[in-house]
């Protein structure tokens, strides 16, 4: 009994020993993971993250963006009568659409605070669905350029673009605010 | 990726199916963790990282609990670790609602990085969290192998709106499963159900709930039918999604635990929630409600278990401060039963008692599905006739003649005799019965080829 129990004893404390360094080994790697975590947060939110602009700067880059021009520009009625919002709250907006009621392109970029933003992007969801709704049965080009439709939130600014030219349209507005 | 999506139902889901079953064994696991992480990437690809950060943090938490002597050590390993799931939540979840509430608040200008919320992120923390808590406790071994636990955390028929599934409740699953043809047929249809309550029902439901909210002028009677709409919307929308995952489980081998039993049945807020979200409910019992002393206290500190555990209920649904009124009304609601009414309550006829609780979990979800204070005011105003364009109007009945019998149907549906005739169904009669769900699956699908995107309300959270 005595040999058997100073033979347990040493083995317990090299299992003591071993779990010891087996919980440091994991904690050491948890606090790897720790900051690879940090270091992601920091890359989402910077992703996330939009420069603080002027709004003339925007205006003027989505300006000279390719087939921008062709389309009207937009007064405040015209802002409403498609998304059923005010701009009312923006920093600085912008709209742009066709004229031609089988053509569903258009810009909308506004500069506001987080609930304007949320009330604008609402607004846009709605219209995308309404207009969704009114080609879906036999408008087959306009009804792919809506479901590409692109909504984007960077900081302060709302982004949506339908339109065969949407991909040029939002890299011109990522290139502003980057 | 969603389950209502004719890219999941034909080509990711039977894909995956056929890969797990036709795997060796020994990579069932694998296969399924790979799906899930392709699953998610569909939508979320930024999100993955955060999701694999997730396994890995409480993977080696699990294993740190085991290998650590002390019971002071063990705590201090569990703490950090809570603290960190939380920390993730918190950021990745409430950031934007408390920088918003500070700056409108205290006059401040800090920055909103307007964060989109990871997608199942509530889901995967719980499972997370329950995992870790119950090492701790010495309920549960600690999983060793990565993967197996990898694919706990990830699995993607629960990965996004849950139920939320007890590590210790598919331990044994994940080491060993099988699925008879039959347990797949049994699974294909408890798909082809929660499809058709989702596409069929909810999303049906949803179109008049938005309408009449949109209607100028409401009356009481339109305030109250698409008050009763989203009320139906809601259960067919989320307990249509739980049964698509505990399909799809079965369909694997797995066996969740339900997550509904016809929550509009019960005859008092209490048994509402013993019915509706069942893992949720189980979760802060188990891990909070119970811990904090649960109902074994004196009656001041019942009331603060109650509030803390449905503040807490309210801020899971979501960052928004009408989810924070949501939880404290029905804090208010649970006191109130426990302490005052629960006796009267239990003497009235069921049908009664079924009524006055249905009414309270209707005006609940007004609470909860309208972030704007004014609007859930002008709503709640009509349904007492404050502010409402008259008793009843032409838009109610528009509304009721249009939609009469979707919404009996639905209400139907909400009882169990229904399932109880399918059920009956499918045993005397099976090929009718493969008939119907053959039936169900194309409406559904003519549904979603014509629909447009439509994601379950639950993903918000």
């Amino acid at each position: 009994m005595t040999e058997r129990r100073n033979n347990a004893r040493p083995t317990a404390r090299r299992r003591g020993a071993g779990s010891a360094g087996a919980e440091r080994r994991y904690a050491l790697v948890k606090w790897g993971l720790l900051a690879a975590l940090v270091v992601y947060a920091v890359l989402v939110v910077g992703m996330n993250a939009a420069r603080n602009v002027d709004f003339s700067v925007i205006r003027s880059a989505m300006a000279a963006a390719p087939g921008v021009a062709e389309l009207k520009s937009l007064d405040e009625n015209g802002f409403q009568e498609r998304l059923d919002t005010a701009p009312d709250g923006c920093e600085g907006w912008l709209m742009v659409g066709s004229e031609d009621i089988m053509d569903v392109s258009e810009l909308m970029i506004a500069k506001a605070d987080a609930a304007t933003l949320d009330r604008l992007e609402s607004a846009v969801q709605r219209r995308l669905e309404a207009q969704l709704a009114v080609f879906r049965s036999y408008g087959v080009n306009q009804k792919d350029l809506l479901e590409g439709a692109r909504v984007l939130r960077r900081g302060d600014y709302l982004f949506y673009a339908v339109g065969e030219r949407a991909d040029p349209w939002e890299d011109a507005f990522l290139a502003c605010i980057r | 990726m969603v389950f209502s999506s004719l890219h999941f139902l034909y080509i990711f889901l039977p894909l995956v199916m056929l890969a797990h079953r036709f795997a060796p064994r020994h990579w069932r696991n694998g296969v399924l963790l790979a799906a899930s992480v392709w699953f998610y990437a569909w939508g979320e690809p930024v999100y993955v990282g955060l999701m694999l950060f997730s396994v890995a943090w409480n993977y080696l938490t699990g294993l740190q609990l085991a290998a650590a002597a002390r019971p002071s050590r063990k705590k201090r390993v569990l703490a950090g670790a809570v603290a960190v799931n939380l920390a993730v939540l918190g950021f990745f979840k409430y950031y934007g609602f408390l920088v918003q509430t500070l700056n409108g608040a205290l006059g401040l200008r800090l920055p909103d990085y307007n964060l989109p919320l990871p997608i199942g992120i509530s889901f995967y923390t719980f499972q997370a969290l329950s995992y870790i808590i119950d090492v701790y406790r010495g309920t549960t071994k600690p999983q060793r192998s990565l993967v197996d636990f990898a694919t706990y955390i990830t699995m993607f028929p629960q990965l996004v709106a849950g139920p939320i599934v007890k590590y210790a409740d598919i331990e044994a699953q994940l080491q060993k499963r099988s699925a008879s043809l039959a347990q797949v047929g049994q699974g294909l249809e408890r798909v082809i159900l929660g499809l058709s309550k989702k596409v069929l029902l909810a999303n049906n439901l949803g179109l008049l709930a938005d309408t009449m909210r949109a209607a100028p002028g409401l009356s009481v009677l339109s305030a109250w039918l698409g008050a009763a709409a989203y009320t139906l919307q809601i259960y067919f929308d989320f307990s249509g999604y739980s049964d698509m995952a505990i399909g799809m489980g079965r369909m694997l081998g797995f066996s969740f635990a339900e997550n509904f039993d016809y929550p509009y049945r019960a005859r008092s807020v209490t048994e509402f929630w013993r019915r509706w979200h069942i893992s949720l409910s189980g979760w802060f019992r188990d891990y909070v409600y119970i811990p904090l002393g649960g109902n074994r206290v004196g009656a001041g500190r019942h009331i603060l278990n109650l509030l803390a555990v449905w503040l807490l209920t309210g801020l899971w649904h979501g960052a928004s401060w009408n989810f924070v009124v949501w939880g404290l009304y029905y804090a208010l609601l649970l006191i109130a039963e426990k302490h005052i009414t629960g006796k009267a309550l239990g003497r009235l006829p069921a049908g009664l008692a079924r009524a006055i609780t249905l009414v309270l979990v209707t005006v609940g979800w007004i609470i909860f599905s309208n972030t704007d204070f004014a609007a859930m005011g002008r709503y709640l105003g009509c349904l007492v006739g404050v502010g409402a364009g008259g008793f009843a109007d032409r838009t109610f009945l528009y509304a009721l003649r249009s939609h009469g019998l979707l919404l009996a149907f639905a209400a139907l549906c909400c009882g169990p005799g229904l399932r109880q005739w399918q059920l009956r169904l499918t045993g005397k009669l099976p090929a009718v019965a493969l008939a119907v769900f053959a039936g169900l699956l194309v409406a559904c699908t003519a549904y979603l080829v014509q629909g447009s995107y439509n994601p379950f309300l639950y993903f918000r959270f």
